[in-house]
């Protein structure tokens, strides 16, 4: 199944396969993503949302089968830090910090590859530390001493002092509390107001709701629906996908 | 007894220094990449000869050989991390892997210098002649100069790794390399780095060593056990700890010298080492477990 656009893409996806041996955790998956939208991505717990993020970003593998095209350049085979600095930036579910690094070593390392002048790097890193309201007297602290909506902060604060031009989110709202989810919801669509594209995935449906101007549904690897998100949730082979069946 | 406490505390001084240039080169190995590079005396040895011949061959000067067996290391460590390491990081046994194949690299240099440079027994020149007297106690202008030196090395390095952007990103390729990819680090390219400069510094003290000690083939193979106790007592963590657990083995060992005599003294500092890490199983100094 594809879902695709006639307006500028920026990410496209073209039939990617990943198989583990015997299981096959993605299957035929194509879609386009355009420029400047919030794309969310959803699916129950082990539908391979998390496996395409893998194959786009290359971390920690490609596709087994497919194509990824990024910018107009095929990607699916370049090393992850080749696509990053590409521009196309993404966080993981569980914590992807460095222990060790203040919360401001961290993203000033981030924007090491990006062309930050170095006599910009401090000033440039405090002011998105200050976009994203990240508290001053914290940037200091070791990152593994940090709270989980801090540590989400700085995935996406190293994310962004890249300047990319796609941002992916793996389930950013997980472990958040209801006013952490809110401000969060805040913070993606500043973010996306900059002309950051975003790839969401959320297993919080109102925030995926809220969010994205498009969704896609994955089930056992494949695309089982796509289009808008209101008309998407309300399909039957998604509800059963999450219920197991049609509910009252 | 108060001169041979001053010398005792003296030769502490300069084993501690030595120990701790040593140990700081295997332990950024071991922080970055998380493998113990057992070819690490070996790289001292390449060093110590290589300035050997820089120096007193060709005539050109301690300080060309110190340039020259310093830069020859690093090479050798960068060759090592390509051809004997990185082929393995994705392999689940990389620890066991490479304990064998750095051990290969320290046999085949240990062999290669003795074909190269023969059998016979060289030494460096001094940085310096002459001897100071500290409260009646002697000890050399060179090893004065060694105290001088590791501090000044390790802080050097500290500052590399603490202070610099090339230095964090090393440190961020040993705390979470997925992340560190993420980033737009490369990782192997990081590696690498951190390979040439422990190598580097490995080659760099084998060069003052081999000023106070003959230049053998094995030259390094004594101090590598002595490293490698130092960055496993020290808690195989920050620079700080494996400096201080350097100078903790090195008093230890010149006190063991003057009380229980220098055949046993081996034996009771792999004795003390097991004991703190019973006590302490995370080393002196705490750092990862």
């Amino acid at each position: 199944m594809t879902i695709e656009t006639e307006l500028e893409q920026i990410l496209d996806i073209r039939g990617v396969n990943k198989a583990f041996g015997g299981l096959q955790a993605v299957r035929d998956v194509s879609l386009t993503v355009q420029r400047g939208e919030i794309f969310g991505i959803a699916g129950p717990n082990g539908s391979g949302k998390s496996t395409l993020f893998n194959l786009i970003t290359g971390i920690p593998y490609g596709p087994t089968s497919g194509e990824v095209h990024f910018l107009g350049n095929r990607i699916d085979r370049w090393p992850a830090h080749r696509i990053a600095r590409a521009g196309l930036c993404r966080t993981f579910q569980k914590d992807a910090e460095f222990p060790e690094l203040s919360a401001r070593e961290t993203v000033l390392i981030s924007a090491v590859y990006c062309g930050v002048e170095q006599r910009q790097l401090r000033e440039r890193s405090d002011k998105l530390l200050d976009d994203l309201k990240f508290a001053a007297e914290r940037r200091d602290m070791k990152t593994s001493e940090l709270s989980v909506y801090e540590k989400k902060q700085l995935m996406i604060a190293s994310a962004l002092i890249s300047k990319p031009h796609v941002l992916m989110l793996d389930e950013p709202a997980s472990g958040l509390t209801k006013p952490e989810i809110k401000a969060l919801d805040e913070l993606l669509l500043s973010i996306n107001r900059t002309g950051v594209t975003i790839l969401l995935i959320e297993h919080v449906l109102s925030l995926l709701l809220s969010l994205s101007q498009r969704l896609l549904v994955l089930n056992h690897g494949a695309i089982i629906a796509a289009g808008d998100p209101q008309d998407v949730v309300k399909q039957d082979v998604v509800i059963e996908a999450y219920l197991g069946g049609r509910s009252n | 007894m108060t001169e041979a406490m001053i010398a005792t505390i003296l030769s502490g001084l300069v084993l501690g220094s030595l120990y701790a240039m040593m140990a700081s080169g295997l332990s950024v190995v071991w922080t970055t990449l998380g493998v113990f590079n057992f070819a690490h005396g070996a790289l001292m040895t390449l060093g110590a000869y290589v300035a050997w011949t820089i120096s007193e061959y060709l005539g050109l000067g301690l300080a060309a050989g110190m340039v020259a067996g310093t830069l020859a290391a690093a090479l050798a460590g960068i060759v090592i991390e390509r051809l004997l390491v990185r082929p393995f990081y994705t392999n689940r046994n990389m620890l066991l892997i490479t304990v064998m194949t750095t051990l290969a690299a320290m046999i085949i240099i240990e062999k290669g210098t003795q074909v190269i440079w023969g059998p016979r027994l060289k030494q460096l020149p001094r940085i310096a002649d002459g001897e100071l007297f500290i409260f009646g106690s002697a000890i050399s202008v060179h090893e004065a100069l060694i105290v001088l030196i590791a501090p000044v090395t390790l802080i050097a390095l500290w500052a590399f790794t603490a202070r610099t952007l090339t230095g964090r990103s090393l440190r961020a390729a040993g705390q979470n390399q997925t992340a560190a990819a993420l980033i737009g680090i490369h990782v192997p390219h990081a590696y690498g780095l951190a390979y040439a400069l422990s190598a580097g510094l490995a080659g760099f003290t084998g060069v003052l060593l081999g000023s106070i000690r003959f230049l053998t083939p094995t030259l390094g193979s004594e101090p590598l056990v002595k490293a490698m106790t130092v960055v496993i007592l020290g808690g195989l963590g920050s620079l700080g700890a494996t400096a201080g657990a350097a100078f903790v083995i090195g008093f230890l060992e010149a006190f063991l010298v003057l009380t229980v005599g220098l055949y046993w003294t081996p034996s009771l500092l792999f004795l003390t080492m097991i004991v703190v890490l019973i006590f302490r199983p995370n080393g002196l100094f705490g750092g990862r477990s």
